[in-house]
């Protein structure tokens, strides 16, 4: 493989998801036509806002090759909180936001902790953080979450603004944010230092384990900004959510293309992941595949995402002799 | 090469998507009638009139005229063999529950420790976490404890031959709020008929539209028994009644209050005359999705919470609710004495609990109780504060 | 080999990597009996023609002969089939197996599926008395023995095989006095029995005592080849290098007298010795030599602060270091590593963003990035160093390791470093870059900066310092200023046998 290839294959893997992106999107527009009407196009446009939150969460961790199965979790830990706090009451809701906050704030840094300090890997770690949450909400609530949640959490999941969902727009925000986080300020180098090769960014004087650590910890903001969304959305204490976010928010990053390996990817890619990914679960719904078939898919694009990247990775390696 | 890639990964998604979406409405589980085995099972006039009264009031509640009762074989179950005098210190009965994971589980669970208190019986508890798996090890564990008799709040089929080695035992046991497969032994079957459910809000759903429409149904968790078998007894009688009802989607919604707004909302541009559904999750979901989109709600089914109830407390919602009481499981546990005792119980006790409709909703709201509260609940007030349930 | 046709020959071998010509037309021709000297600098393609013979690299151009037939080996195996087996510096033997089991590795004798013991043992004990170790207990666990035996082992393992031709490379790179001469005994002994030795190191007195012809490697052609008679070691040495040592390594400006770095009692993390001291000048460019796990890698890396100390003081510019990596950098001490692309460089960031990745905070302006003076930065460094890129946006990795290496320096020097550590230096780099690093290296000793350089490549060391401190087992055994610096007094006092200590 010449250099030339190489960086044809590379401009491959960036631009697949966008071609996909086109493709699933007229495959939809012959198979289910309805797809494109307003209700459902506000559905796909809140899933690109909940699923993108977490993503770019997800993101962070994944570019220090980490990442968080924990975010479900924490979610649900979120509207737990939230509930408990305000029991509806709209006054109530800034003391229980930053609650949700810190608690949120805590399992991110208990799954840096964990890497970091005792060097489990992440998958391991996280995961133990989801089982703990999980486990410490159902022992708390018994399975039935106390209080409600407020209405004014409605503007921030469900309202719109112009016909956007608001969801989107936050989404939109933070991801213009992250991405000039990423790619013009010295924090964003160190990340991709960092996910890149760790040991040479730490001896050339980076702190890596606090870049590490702020990954996590803004992965697990992320997920609370998601699940007072999902809350507002839903309005109902839904504390069981979601392993689906997990595997979600890790699929549209993935898909877009940020490498598994860490410090390869951008926002850009994610976003695109991100609208890739919300356009083909809805088109799932509308096909009527149930539940089985949405994870399939999903899998499937993944599989052919990883396996993408994998391809591009080799091929950069061997020019690397 | 590049494009070729691309072809490649999307033509896997694509292609999956149309193979499930193929498949993916021809999911069924397959129906088996909880007929006991071991012990003689007598034809019994009593034990039909019982299981028919729940019929009744449904029929009668949702305003229906012709309920057909399907054919069910019904008998009464000689337990001598089972029999066994009470020690001093009470039955010891093993309880393999669901586990506290929703507010379901809580009070099901909370009940029966209840009425355990109260009839002296000893409780031997193991939580299953939802899981199937869990359970069959959970009931291999009960087993070795010896207890005199067994319920069992069933997670799957997988369990039939943990239930099988358990009866083989000599321990009687009693399925809850769901059925085992009859080749397990199970000596009695105590919950609400799937298949009452099922038809009621078919039927219902039938009736609001004249028997002709654009219908969409609803179900919880893709193979789960629960789900399932009212599903597939709403879509036979569609099938056999109502031909001119077009079924324009199934789909199924986890009983995830997130999901179930999501899949309505993918829902309301498709003209839909009515939902079919198993769960007030969906009718919530339901109800949000409509009235955010700024549409009229379509008449809808499921099961009763307070949390529907709260919700379209001042809306104008056509409705019909058949509730799946948690409390349910003080009946599996006087049904397990009786086998102790040697009275003679029924092979399927059809669990009474009041259908309604949107006409009764003031009478079975409970504005001063959580969302989480199953309706109309038997427990006491003492128990739900306790519960945190309600004020 | 007047006439005879060679055991094994290799004509007009050519391999390329990316970026780089490993092999560029090489031949080498070795008769039974005869012990074939390969010599050459790394990097020259030594090693690349040894994974050629032994079938573990496949050639792009040229063609291998066994006795004048022509062969493609598909893989090892079928090399070994034919009779090649190479012996690596990198033992393979086992440590927690037997004797017998190490030298019957990969050859199993089998009676109907079944292990035939009793053949083993005939075979691996004939094998064993071959090189001399008749007497070693064959139920012996490995790592019993000592460095030389194993190494010994590894050749018997060779022998049990009916080898035709030995490939030894480096075998003596780390042993040292009777060890040393044991293996050139078996050497001596396994030619006479009529096998083919190809014989690669970098002692080159070594190999004037044992090799009969000798064959010099240098970017990747044969530059000079015949019987070891005509070679004495400054000849081999000017084939190697390609001119004299003299103009690679010009006489260095006389260092300054500030002393930059004072270290005092210092001793690195699990060093129990009596500490070393030691003054760096500015200007001052100071070699350390020793063998491989002689502790230079470890004394630099405690210098840079990288592994802790267990006793000692640095001080730079006269105020105290703490221990720490943090500590180190901000006094302005800074280590290019040996392991450059696992420690120096994110190889899948763009050129620019090695460059600044060690002042990253002094190209962002309150945390921005400011994109004009990142490749400011990188048009100086490019300047100065000579780094040849496509450009700022060129990804790192796909430099060849001179040029990365160009950039570990890079990335150090925009932190305007006051003392500037280096290990292995010129490791797998090609002889023209070298020789550039080495103008780099004066350069910035000569603008003031002190430098410490650990290096395994004796003429780098003699060539290069200043000063030079021989490591062994840990410690600092020995100092010499410029004027006393000879090879063969480094080589002594590493390996523990010479007078002078």
């Amino acid at each position: 493989m010449n250099r030339a290839g190489a960086l044809a294959s590379d401009f491959g893997a960036r631009v697949a998801p966008l071609a996909g992106l086109v493709i699933v999107l007229i495959a939809a527009a012959i198979t289910s036509p309805s797809l494109f009407e307003s209700s459902n196009l506000r559905l796909i446009l809140f899933q690109i806002g909940l699923i993108g939150i977490t993503a770019l969460g997800q993101t962070l961790v994944l570019l220090v090759a980490g990442i968080d199965l924990s975010v479900g979790a924490v979610i649900g830990l979120t509207a737990v909180i939230v509930a408990a706090h305000t029991d509806g009451s709209d006054g109530a809701l800034p003391v229980a936001i930053l609650l949700a906050a810190a608690a949120g704030a805590g399992v991110g840094l208990l799954n840096a902790l964990l890497v970091i300090v005792r060097g489990v890997p992440p998958f391991v770690a996280t995961f133990a953080s989801f089982v703990l949450v999980e486990g410490v909400i159902t022992a708390v609530t018994r399975g039935a979450p106390s209080g409600s949640i407020p209405s004014g959490l409605h503007t921030l999941g469900a309202d719109r603004v112009a016909g956007i969902p608001v969801p989107l727009l936050v989404f939109a925000v933070l991801a213009l944010v992250v991405g000039v986080i990423l790619a013009r300020t010295s924090a964003g180098r160190r990340l991709y230092a960092t996910g890149l090769n760790p040991r040479a960014a730490a001896m050339s004087g980076i702190r890596t384990p606090l870049v590490v650590a702020s990954a996590y910890v803004a992965c697990a903001l992320f997920a609370v900004l998601a699940g007072l969304v999902d809350a507002g959305y839903i309005g109902y204490v839904d504390a069981q959510l979601s392993r689906e976010l997990n595997l979600e928010s890790i699929a549209a990053a993935v898909i877009g293309g940020v490498a598994l390996t860490g410090g390869e990817g951008t926002v850009g890619q994610t976003v695109c992941g991100v609208l890739l990914l919300a356009v083909l679960l809805v088109w799932m719904v509308e096909l009527g595949t149930g539940v089985g078939g949405q994870l399939a898919v999903e899998g499937a694009v993944i599989l052919g995402a990883v396996w993408l990247q994998r391809q591009t990775l080799s091929q950069k390696r061997s020019v690397k002799g | 090469m590049f494009s070729r890639r691309v072809w490649f990964v999307l033509g896997l998604g694509l292609l999956s998507a149309l193979v499930l979406a193929a498949c993916g409405g021809s999911k069924e589980g397959t129906e088996e009638t909880a007929t006991a085995s071991g012990g003689g099972c007598k034809p019994s006039k009593s034990v039909e009139t019982a299981y028919d009264k729940a019929w009744e009031q449904g029929e009668q509640a949702l305003e229906l005229t012709k309920l057909e009762i399907p054919k069910t074989e019904l008998c009464e179950v000689d337990t001598s063999k089972w029999q066994k005098e009470e020690p001093s210190g009470g039955y010891k009965i093993a309880f393999a529950a669901q586990g506290p994971t929703n507010s379901w589980a809580a009070e099901n669970e909370e009940a029966f420790k209840t009425k355990a208190g109260e009839l002296g019986v000893e409780e031997l508890y193991a939580s299953a976490d939802g899981d199937a798996t869990k359970q069959v090890d959970n009931i291999q564990q009960l087993a070795s404890q010896e207890p005199d008799a067994m319920v069992v709040v069933p997670m799957g089929s997988s369990i039939t031959g943990q239930v099988k080695a358990a009866t083989a035992q000599g321990i009687p046991v009693v399925a809850c709020a769901g059925t085992i497969a009859p080749s397990s032994g199970v000596v009695s079957t105590v919950t609400r008929s799937y298949e009452l459910q099922g038809r009621l809000w078919a039927e219902w759903i039938a009736k609001q539209i004249d028997g002709k429409g654009r219908i969409a149904m609803i179900s919880g968790i893709a193979g789960v028994p629960t789900a399932e078998y009212p599903k597939k007894a709403a879509e036979e009688l569609f099938a056999e009644k109502y031909p001119e009802i077009e079924i324009v989607s199934k789909q199924y919604d986890d009983w995830s209050p997130t999901k179930a707004k999501t899949v309505a909302a993918s829902l309301v541009s498709k003209n839909l005359d009515a939902i079919w559904s198993d769960s007030s999750f969906t009718a919530l979901g339901v109800y949000e999705a409509y009235k955010e989109a700024g549409r009229p709600v379509p008449p809808v089914t499921g099961d009763a919470s307070n949390a529907y109830l709260k919700a379209i407390q001042n809306a104008d919602v056509k409705f019909a609710l058949s509730p799946f009481p948690p409390e349910m499981s003080t009946q599996c546990l006087e049904t397990a004495i009786s086998i102790l005792k040697g009275e003679p119980v029924p092979n399927f006790v059809n669990v009474e609990a009041p259908a309604f409709t949107d006409k009764e909703k003031e009478k079975y709201l409970r504005p001063e109780c959580s969302e989480n509260l199953w309706i109309p609940t038997k427990l006491s007030d003492e128990e739900l504060k306790s519960l945190k349930l309600c004020e | 080999m007047s006439g005879a046709v060679p055991v094994l020959e290799a004509r007009g071998l050519v391999k390329e990597f990316p970026g780089v010509r490993a092999l560029d037309g090489a031949s080498i021709a070795c008769g039974a009996g005869h012990v074939h000297a390969l010599v050459g600098e790394n990097g020259a393609g030594k090693s690349t023609m040894v994974r050629i013979l032994t079938g573990n690299e496949s050639a792009d151009a040229g063609e291998v002969l066994l006795d004048g037939q022509v062969v493609r080996f598909g893989g090892p195996r079928e090399a070994l089939a034919a009779g090649v087996t190479a012996v690596y510096q990198e033992l393979t033997v086992l440590p927690a197996m037997s004797v017998l089991d190490n030298v019957m590795l990969g050859q199993e004798r089998t009676r109907r599926r079944v292990l035939d013991n009793r053949e083993r043992r005939r075979v691996a004990r004939e094998a064993l008395g071959r090189v001399g170790l008749g007497d070693v207990d064959l139920g012996r666990r490995a790592e019993d023995l000592s460095l030389a035996s194993r190494q010994l082992i590894e050749i018997a393992r060779a022998l049990a095989r009916e080898t035709r031709v030995l490939i030894l490379d480096e075998p003596t790179a780390v042993l040292a006095g009777e060890a040393l001469e044991s293996i050139h005994r078996v050497v001596r002994s396994v030619a006479a029995e009529g096998i083919a030795v190809i014989y690669i190191s970098h002692l080159l007195e070594e190999v004037r005592e044992l090799a009969d012809q000798v064959t010099v490697l240098r970017d990747g052609k044969d530059v000079s080849t015949g019987p070891i008679a005509a070679y004495d070691v400054p000849k081999m040495v000017r084939e190697m290098v390609g001119r004299d040592v003299d103009s690679v390594f010009p006489d260095p400006a006389p260092h300054g007298e500030e002393v930059v770095m004072s270290v005092a009692g210092l001793r690195p993390r699990g060093d129990d010795g009596p500490g070393l001291d030691f003054e760096l000048h500015a200007g001052e460019i100071v070699g350390l030599a020793g063998l491989l796990g002689s502790g230079r890698t470890r004394l630099l890396r405690t210098f840079a602060g990288d592994g802790g100390r267990s006793g000692g003081k640095i001080a730079v510019g006269g105020r105290e270091v703490r221990a720490g990596l943090h500590a180190a950098i901000d006094a302005g001490v800074v280590l290019v590593p040996e392991e450059r692309k696992v420690e120096g460089l994110a190889l899948g960031l763009p050129v620019r963003a090695n460059v600044t990745l060690a002042s990253i905070a002094g190209i962002a302006r309150g945390g921005w990035l400011d994109r004009r003076r990142e490749k400011r930065a990188y048009e100086e460094e490019r300047e100065r160093l000579g780094i040849r890129a496509s450009g700022p946006e060129q990804l790192t990795g796909q430099l060849s390791g001179g040029n990365q290496q160009k950039v570990v320096l890079a990335k150090w020097l925009r932190t305007r470093p006051r003392v500037l550590l280096l290990d292995e230096p010129t490791r797998g780099i090609d002889v023209g870059a070298k020789a550039e690093i080495y103008a780099l290296i004066r350069e910035l000793a000569a603008q003031g900066m002190a430098v410490v350089f650990a290096s395994s490549d004796l003429t780098e060391v003699v060539g290069l310092s200043q000063r030079v401190l021989v490591c062994r087992d840990g410690q600092v055994v020995g100092r010499l200023e410029r004027e006393d610096v000879d090879p063969e007094g480094i080589m002594h006092m590493a390996f523990g046998t010479g007078a002078a200590a």
